[in-house]
């Protein structure tokens, strides 16, 4: 987990602003034709957040509902792969260096400890955020 | 007239007659070694000068030769050869008191620097061009040079935490990737230390070498100007580490590796972002807000709260979506974290 006082966080945030960057630049088109496969919700929601970038909008409303779509179970238990997970084929780029081989387990397992603490950091966005909205409990 | 040159493991054999030969595409690099092509530079560096290998540059004279100075005539500097480094003039005498030469005949001493022309200020001392033959007497590290721009910066140093701060201030839009944008282990000298200090990549295979020689041309002009070889793809699963075997990204990513346009383009993609890109720049921003403000209500806002995970994989997912304690990305976490 990354320390308040230090520069940690940056370098925990690291790994989601790319994450991020290739989602969106291959949801405007990118020339190189590579894709984050996303659900028809999730590209609007991209577009919200694009949108929200180029206005300068200091609110992360749009940027948590696009994270937490990404990595919230969905209701139909289909199987995770390369071809529909975001993280997945992002990951393959990631991993991608420009010699054409690509990163070994050491860095892999640091990436994942990073994308393990970002599927936290959202997960607690997402509950403060239902707790704001029932500020005397769910079953009152 | 027959140019052999192996590149790559590929061998590529020119035959040619003066004064009728026409570069084309395809041998291009070739017209480059042959000076066939007077609109490409010998360097593109501006302000350096190239060294002949096959010519001494340094003088004595019965001034400077007792104090175990000399004069590189080219570079218009003192050498001091006990310390293997250049020194100027003004600290020169200083300097030798440290090498036991107590009495020096600083008239004389001035009146030989005047002769050789020797520059004054550090500064304004003209260095080698990289990649060319190193300078005669002066040590040679191992080292780092810059590669994110091979033609346009000829930047090098010995340390590899100096080398990445040139990278990330120099060239704001280099690849995402750190490691590679410099290359490891090269020679390097520097004509002063330990002020001053200027790292040059020096090709120490081009002492005693002409200027004019195709292997001086293939060293320093042709060999930095080519591509990355060809990536060819895995034959078997042998030939792959158990990681990749596991991801499979080989094969997602073969479109882009089996083409140099699509892999340059696709390498571009997670490029930073720049400047002048207000929409990507404000995102570094605004995630690292965001993980900030995460940090923030674990620790303060509601200290209640705690994330439980639930490791699942696959086809075991739940149809009923829980709460707010689980992920599809720890499906692929778990398993991978396992394996590793």
């Amino acid at each position: 987990m990354p320390l308040p006082d230090n520069e940690s966080p940056a370098a925990y945030a690291a790994p989601a602003e790319e994450f991020l960057r290739v989602l969106l630049r291959c949801s405007q088109g990118h020339i190189s034709g590579f894709t984050i496969p996303l659900t028809p919700a999730q590209e609007e929601l991209s577009i919200k957040v694009f949108d929200a970038l180029l206005s300068n909008r200091k609110d992360n409303r749009d940027l948590h509902e696009l994270l937490w779509d990404l990595v919230r179970v969905r209701a139909s238990a289909t199987e995770s792969t390369i071809h529909n997970c975001p993280f997945l084929a992002w990951l393959a780029l990631h991993a991608y260096k420009p010699d054409g081989t690509y990163i070994d387990s050491d860095a892999f397992a640091q990436l994942l400890a990073k994308l393990k603490y970002l599927v936290k950091n959202i997960c607690m966005v997402e509950a403060h955020r239902r707790q704001a909205e029932h500020p005397q409990g769910i079953i009152g | 007239m027959h140019v052999c040159v192996v590149v790559h493991d590929e061998e590529v054999t020119v035959s040619f007659s003066l004064p009728e030969y026409t570069p084309t595409q395809a041998n291009d690099g070739m017209a480059l070694i042959l000076g066939y092509c007077p609109s490409i530079p010998l360097t593109s560096i501006k302000g350096r000068v190239r060294l002949d290998g096959a010519v001494r540059y340094l003088a004595a004279c019965e001034t400077l030769c007792p104090l175990g100075v000399v004069v590189h005539k080219l570079l218009h500097v003192l050498i001091c050869l006990a310390c293997k480094s250049c020194i100027i003039p003004s600290h020169m005498p200083g300097h030798l008191k440290e090498h036991g030469f107590k009495n020096i005949d600083k008239i004389a001493f001035t009146a030989a620097c005047e002769r050789w022309g020797i520059i004054q200020l550090p500064e304004r001392v003209l260095h080698p061009s990289p990649r060319g033959a190193p300078v005669e007497i002066l040590k040679t590290y191992q080292g780092y040079a810059c590669a994110v721009d091979p033609t346009g910066c000829s930047f090098a140093c010995t340390s590899e935490n100096w080398m990445k701060q040139h990278v990330r201030n120099d060239h704001t839009s280099h690849p995402a990737l750190m490691t590679s944008c410099y290359r490891s282990n090269v020679p390097v000298q520097t004509l002063f230390r330990p002020f001053h200090k200027k790292y040059i990549e020096v090709q120490p295979a081009l002492c005693n070498v002409a200027q004019d020689n195709v292997l001086a041309r293939v060293l320093q002009d042709f060999l930095p100007t080519l591509p990355l070889p060809t990536i060819t793809p895995p034959q078997n699963d042998k030939e792959i580490d158990p990681l990749l075997r596991l991801m499979q990204w080989h094969k997602y990513m073969e479109p882009y590796y089996l083409d140099s346009a699509k892999h340059t383009s696709v390498l571009a993609l997670k490029a930073p972002a720049r400047q002048t890109d207000p929409a990507y720049h404000r995102l570094h921003t605004a995630v690292q807000d965001y993980i900030e403000f995460g940090i923030h209500i674990g620790r303060t806002v509601s200290p209640n709260l705690t994330v439980r995970k639930h490791l699942v994989q696959g086809r075991h997912l739940s149809s009923v979506p829980l709460s707010v304690a689980s992920a599809n990305t720890f499906c692929f976490l778990r398993t991978l974290i396992m394996i590793l």
